[in-house]
């Protein structure tokens, strides 16, 4: 005859009891050789399963989910990909609109130089700070490319570097500006991609309604006209950015998102 | 009820008002999970895309029949769940010809839907063991989380049933964690007969 019901022996092993009613459970249930041994599958079991990570789907069988669901329903307008809990690999359209920016590079508004995430900002960022790293679905300028961009209203230490330094060229390669702001070493690397990502205010993007986190960034910074800008972070979460730009061209405010989940990640002023 | 499903009842509320961008943000908060499910219930990448797509087809066409009175993605498992049913019943019983060999290179993302995905091969093998109902009260309960009521409801069986099924799940999930490779344990076989 069981002396404990199943119950209970999930309930210790889900650790859903009091400490004090767990001890005394667990004492009593080492001097029952069938007690224990439940309990410790339903613990194999639980450390197995808690765990586990979670399949995800790839972009082209989330694309094609969609492409088939559409021509499954005759709907006129393929169903698209939104940002409710996008994959983080996923590169969505406001992806490759802010990469697509980044193509002209210029130092008008060197953003990292304002942005803080309460930890000391990086000192003098510049464009070689992100050597190895590159722009999502875009290339980078070559320093010959940079020749032919605009340079009115360039922060000139910037522009020296974005042209002159070996790291301009390492980042001329399809790839994803790997930055991130969860400890104080990568937020300063994610200052510092902001400053080489510096953005002349002809060349700024403006978002749109598909742009992830959009409401939050229509509120906070808020202001017109408002401006839009994403990098992939080392933690493979992309980040996009809301900013608007001052009279003379300088930063006004900005602010930073999780895509996924909207949380801030970086903010200005 | 919780934000998230405060957030699908507005998502729902929305569509059904004909903003398809509502649907779209559904599928896009739940088509992992929904995948994940699918994925461990039939242990066929190929076959859970499929029970994926249907199960949003279903959703599309009969997100008016949801009532609400749970939160909307019980309701959506428990679509998922009958679909992976369904369509483990229709493969069982109308087993596809395998393809001809061809020279095209082997697909490496196909060798092994779990090693494609990095999930751990020895939880999937051991849950791939465990017989279908227990596979799926395990799955929802232990490995997505869920609360035993809802799974309750999304697996249409009393409570009793579910706490039974899942400290079943686990005791024979557990003994195949132990025995693999290979799962001789007699309780399994016992189980699966």
């Amino acid at each position: 005859m069981r002396r404990y019901d199943p119950d209970t022996i999930a309930a210790l092993a889900e650790g859903r009891l009091d400490p004090e009613r767990a001890r005394e459970l667990e004492r009593a249930i080492a001097a029952d050789p069938i007690a224990a041994a439940e309990l410790a599958d339903h613990r194999l079991a639980l450390a197995a399963t808690k765990g586990a990570p979670s399949p995800m789907l790839s972009v082209d069988e989330r694309a094609g989910l969609r492409s088939a669901i559409s021509s499954a329903l005759g709907l006129e307008a393929p169903l698209r990909t939104t940002t409710g809990r996008a994959p983080r690999r996923v590169p969505w359209a406001a992806v490759t609109v802010a990469a697509l920016s980044l193509v002209a590079l210029v130092a008008a508004v060197p953003l990292a130089n304002l942005l803080s995430t309460g930890e000391d900002a990086a000192a003098a960022p510049t464009f070689g700070a992100i050597e190895g790293y590159s722009t999502t679905d875009a290339t980078l300028p070559s320093p010959s490319d940079t020749a032919a961009l605009p340079t009115d209203g360039l922060d000139a230490p910037a522009a020296a570097d974005f042209a002159g330094t070996e790291a301009a060229t390492t980042t001329t390669t399809k790839d994803t500006i790997r930055v991130a702001a969860a400890d104080p070493e990568e937020r300063s690397l994610l200052l510092e991609a902001f400053d080489a990502a510096s953005i002349p205010p002809d060349r700024a993007v403006e978002p749109d309604d598909d742009t992830p986190c959009v409401a939050l960034g229509r509120e906070d910074p808020g202001g017109t006209p408002l401006y839009t800008i994403s990098f992939t972070a080392k933690d493979d979460a992309t980040i996009v950015v809301f900013y608007t730009l001052a009279e003379d061209g300088s930063l006004g405010t900005a602010i930073g998102y999780d895509a996924i989940d909207c949380s801030v990640r970086v903010s200005y002023p | 009820m919780t934000d998230r499903a405060d957030q699908d009842a507005a998502l729902v509320e929305r569509y059904l008002q004909g903003e398809m961008a509502a649907f779209e943000e559904l599928m896009a908060a739940h088509e992992d999970r929904v995948f994940g499910v699918c994925l461990r219930m039939l242990r066929d990448r190929e076959a859970a895309l499929d029970a994926t797509q249907e199960t949003f087809i279903t959703v599309f066409r009969k997100a008016d029949r949801f009532a609400g009175r749970s939160a909307f993605s019980t309701w959506l498992y428990r679509v998922a769940v009958n679909t992976c049913y369904d369509q483990a019943r229709r493969t069982r019983r109308h087993p596809t010809d395998p393809l001809p060999e061809s020279n095209d290179p082997a697909d490496a993302s196909a060798e092994d839907p779990f090693i494609a995905v990095e999930l751990r091969p020895d939880l999937e093998a051991a849950l791939a063991a465990l017989p279908g109902e227990f596979r799926s009260a395990v799955v929802l309960a232990d490995v997505q989380g869920l609360a035993l009521q809802t799974v309750s409801e999304i697996l249409d069986v009393p409570i009793g049933t579910v706490k039974s099924r899942v400290f079943r799940g686990r005791r024979l999930l557990a003994t195949a964690l132990g025995n693999l490779p290979g799962t001789s344990d007699p309780h399994i076989r016992e189980a699966n007969a």
